[in-house]
């Protein structure tokens, strides 16, 4: 088994997996210690130095009423990111767990839970969102709470099919026999053996929060200005994108940064952890390499 | 099969039912009075307001607002806009083919691309080919569409100033025209996920023993790969693409904004912030029959794709 | 018809199947039994593999020298083959008349009444019936037996000139394998085709078969005719396979097994294959490669031992 480990630690670190993670902690870094970076207030006005090129002082130019981008980007982030934690947060929260009582007792559970995740998902994706704004009022809680019940369902679903292939095998057969409880058993015994796949899914998610709440902020039914996030940058300086392009185009590409390198991240812990993606031929040429073989 | 369709048919109804009066909940749960959003700030005596609200059927209780709505939709009446104060038939006449006209050609543009290139990819599979559709794929999967939205915009200011897209439409020409350029730009995150599925599930359909049945028949490549496998590839692919439909619905909101194109997306967002509450219900509640009918003809699709089904 | 190459997983294989024989393959899993059968077809990806040697059709055409053309139009008209599992050979999504027509699409120019006509007929001579309504069947309607029928039945539509059968009963109930060897012996007679039988499986092999092939480790390790391995085998691994072949009648007494493992296609092999596992090893086995041997006109043999001394223990 040992040996088996090396093999695939070799594996896991290639060349897309290294680059994506780098631009992920150099992002979640700077987004962390903004304070510390940021070279400006970010809701400073500034009415000398409105929509100013990149210059020494505002590395990526400042916006129309001369707030520095870089700092607004910075501390956006940290909104942006946040919020798609929430988002993520609320929809593990709930959608786990119902996801393996649903698999793990089946029945009239089941299916009373499954036809509530049906209604929901038949919605269109984020107009349930739209009008769960529109219903409790335009707030970022609000965005975050509504983009967490859409996310839900598709957790619960995953969970659930993992708690359906689990709860077949031998070692739960053994739990039973031993006498643990159906509470020890779905929590302590199955859900340890299903948490490596939510978590590639959790990843993903992640990354598709930050573009649905992107979108949320755009649209003018996340974030409440003063506090921005990129999706609300976008929108902000949507008007100046034929002259100063820039202040439009940075937040965007920002998100596509992050959300691409979530995607190639977890395609690569995908690999790993999926023995079947994995394409044996090189294992044993990379074992050949390494001079390891078998006894 | 007429059991399965029938059975198919029933569970449209019974979420159409139920997603009417979750959202008829929601909408009126609003704080903001619908009288206010009538009068919009204007000084207005009691009894104007007493008419107003018989007007917009306000003095009705909740249930029975809520039947005369419903009643209303079956009829074809979508009730009153309480800020334009005119019918919301009229109001949708000319959004209605913009919204659906989106949804449909980014769809078209989607499968036609992704579908073939997905293909492509898994014939050729871990060969330059392959590894450049992957590549791509992955980052259109990224890209939001408003943000393509605004990246078109600034290409086109750019590059192709007499492109007009905004504005209204006076013949087939001039629609196409205008809902071109945001249908490529809602396309794209179909067209990476729709890649990857039959990327994924084509792979799995060529390493199937009956592939090799086939080859050993003599089959042709092309023989075997849209004759043999595609068939059995294109379920899960399907699935994912009548799902991500409804991605496109709601994202058609974003890439109108951008646009300004005037679609039932703004109209919605608008009377979200003005709580022009009968136009949410009306327009969400078409969203999601779209939805509902094109996932239940996808659902019917599968059936007559497999027999399996069929049989059960 | 002849049959010689070298493959890495397979070494040094020479194997003649003459017109209107069955020649069986025997061997355990993993011994690249399979192997040799795919190669023949080429079905193997020839990005991963390499084929050396010549597989001779008619003793003159080369497969491995085919274009991509050839290859197609020989595949099924000239060599078929039917695979281990009928569950998943054949595809889920066609009707099965539809995949045996294909045969005749493939490889005929008859017309599409006529190639119907003709299926009908096959299914009626497999014993799917009512072929009219089977015609229309999917394969998910038919249980495992059928769908092995109707395999042969495609396999022969054309009426090859080798058919390979691997391992052909190994998935069905052991009251469907008779039914389908017998079958099987039944066309090939029929259609005058030599078979390629592959398995695991020596009660099968004694059942149909002319000739027999033992291979062991991607070597043929003994070949001759079915009765002469049998009452007279001469390599150490023949007899112990058949030693272990479970006898009627004989309750209480333990099962014959062969102890270890046969050793896997990536590893080097010095002396003879089979010495860690042999009972009658002797030092030369572990450093030198074992001769071939002759033990009657068609009775071939890998082993050091000579026939007369290995003919104490026949069965």
């Amino acid at each position: 088994m040992k040996k088996d480990k090396t093999v695939n630690y070799g594996k896991f670190f290639t060349a897309p997996v290294i680059i994506s993670l780098a631009v992920l902690i150099i992002i979640i870094g700077s987004v962390i210690f903004a304070d510390l970076i940021a070279p400006y207030d970010p809701n400073a006005l500034d009415m000398k130095n409105m929509l100013k090129d990149p210059s020494s002082l505002h590395w990526l130019g400042t916006d129309k009423v001369g707030r520095d981008i870089f700092s607004r980007l910075l501390f956006g982030g940290r909104t942006s990111l946040l919020s798609a934690l929430g988002v993520v947060g609320i929809s593990v929260i709930i959608g786990v767990p119902v996801g393996l009582l649903s698999g793990y007792y089946g029945g009239k559970l089941d299916t009373l839970l499954m036809r509530i995740c049906d209604i929901i998902v038949s919605f269109p994706a984020l107009l349930l969102a739209f009008v769960f704004v529109a219903a409790f009022g335009r707030s970022l809680t609000n965005a975050i709470l509504a983009l967490g019940i859409v996310y839900i369902p598709m957790l619960a679903k995953l969970t659930r099919s993992l708690m359906l292939i689990e709860k077949n095998k031998t070692y739960v057969e053994a739990a039973h026999s031993i006498g643990y409880s159906n509470r020890r058993i779905i929590f302590l015994e199955i859900f340890p053996n299903c948490i490596s796949t939510i978590l590639v899914q959790l990843t993903l998610d992640i990354g598709y929060a930050v573009l649905d709440m992107a979108a949320m902020s755009f649209l003018g039914l996340g974030v409440q200005p003063p506090t921005s996030d990129w999706g609300f940058m976008l929108e902000e300086n949507r008007a100046f994108l034929t002259t100063h392009p820039l202040t439009a185009i940075v937040p965007g590409l920002v998100i596509i940064l992050i959300v691409v390198a979530l995607n190639i991240f977890t395609d690569g812990v995908q690999a790993y952890l999926d023995p079947s993606q994995r394409a044996l031929p090189s294992v044993t040429k990379f074992k050949r390499k390494l001079g390891i073989t078998r006894d | 099969m007429s059991k399965y369709i029938g059975r198919k048919l029933l569970q449209f109804l019974i979420i159409m039912v139920i997603t009417s009066v979750i959202i008829f909940i929601m909408v009126r749960l609003s704080k903001t009075d619908p009288l206010t959003a009538i009068v919009g700030g204007k000084q207005t005596s009691a009894e104007t307001l007493e008419q107003l609200k018989i007007k917009f059927g306000l003095d009705k209780t909740f249930v029975q607002q809520y039947f005369s709505w419903i009643g209303g939709l079956f009829r074809g009446e979508l009730g009153m806009s309480f800020k334009y104060q005119i019918s919301i038939n009229e109001l949708f006449a000319d959004r209605f083919p913009i919204t659906i006209g989106l949804v449909l050609l980014s769809t078209i543009i989607a499968l036609v691309i992704a579908i073939p290139s997905g293909v492509l990819a898994a014939v050729k599979k871990n060969r330059a080919a392959d590894r450049i559709i992957s590549i791509i794929s992955v980052f259109l999967a990224g890209c939001p569409p408003f943000f393509m939205s605004l990246l078109f915009i600034l290409f086109i200011a750019r590059y192709l100033p007499s492109y007009q897209f905004t504005g209204g439409y006076s013949n087939f020409r001039e629609y196409f025209l205008r809902i071109l350029a945001p249908s490529i730009a809602l396309a794209f995150t179909m067209i990476a996920l729709a890649c990857r599925i039959t990327r994924a599930s084509m792979i799995e359909q060529l390493n199937a023993q009956y592939t090799q049945t086939a080859v050993s028949k003599g089959v042709t490549e092309r023989q075997l790969v849209w004759g043999h496998n595609f068939r059995n590839a294109v379920i899960p692919v399907l699935s994912v693409v009548s799902v991500q439909i409804g991605g496109m619905i709601a994202g058609s909101v974003l890439v109108e904004n951008v646009f300004s194109l005037s679609g039932l997306g703004t109209l919605l967002i608008d009377s979200i912030k003005t709580s022009d509450y009968v136009v949410v219900q009306d327009i969400t509640m078409l969203m999601v029959l779209i939805f509902m009918v094109i996932s239940t003809l996808v659902d019917i699709l599968y059936a007559l794709i497999d027999p399996r089904i069929r049989a059960n | 018809m002849s049959i010689s190459g070298l493959v890495y997983a397979v070494r040094d294989i020479t194997l003649d199947i003459r017109k209107g024989e069955i020649l069986g393959i025997v061997g355990e899993s993993g011994c690249g039994k399979s192997m040799t059968a795919k190669s023949i077809l080429r079905l193997h990806d020839e990005k991963k593999m390499e084929y050396g040697g010549s597989i001779l059709l008619d003793g003159e055409k080369d497969i491995l020298k085919m274009s991509k053309k050839e290859l197609r139009e020989m595949r099924g008209r000239d060599i078929s083959m039917i695979f281990q599992d009928p569950i998943t050979t054949l595809n889920p999504l066609k009707t099965i008349g539809k995949q045996i027509l294909e045969m005749y699409q493939l490889h005929t120019d008859i017309s599409g009444e006529e190639a119907q006509a003709k299926v009908l007929e096959l299914l009626d001579l497999v014993g799917i019936v009512p072929a009219q309504d089977r015609f229309r069947q999917y394969p998910f309607e038919l249980s495992g037996g059928q769908l092995q029928r109707v395999c042969i039945a495609m396999a022969l539509a054309c009426r090859p000139k080798l058919l390979i059968a691997d391992e052909p009963t190994t998935a069905l109930d052991v009251t469907m394998q008779a039914q389908v060897l017998d079958l099987l012996k039944r066309l090939q007679r029929k259609y005058n085709s030599s078979v390629l039988l592959i398995t695991h499986n020596f009660g099968v092999v004694a059942e149909i078969c002319d000739r027999i092939a033992v291979m062991y480790a991607g070597q043929i390790v003994e070949s001759g005719d079915v009765r002469e391995i049998f009452y007279h085998p001469c390599h150490p691994y023949t007899k112990d396979l058949i030693a272990s072949i479970p006898k009627t009648g004989q309750h209480g007494t333990q099962l014959t097994t062969i102890p270890g493992m046969p050793p896997r296609l990536n590893q080097d092999i010095v002396g003879c294959p089979y010495a860690p596992r042999c009972t009658k090893v002797c030092d030369r086995c572990r450093t030198e490669a074992p001769p071939l041997k002759n033990a009657g006109e068609t009775h071939e043999y890998l082993c050091f031992l000579e026939p007369d001394n290995s003919r104490e223990v026949s069965a």
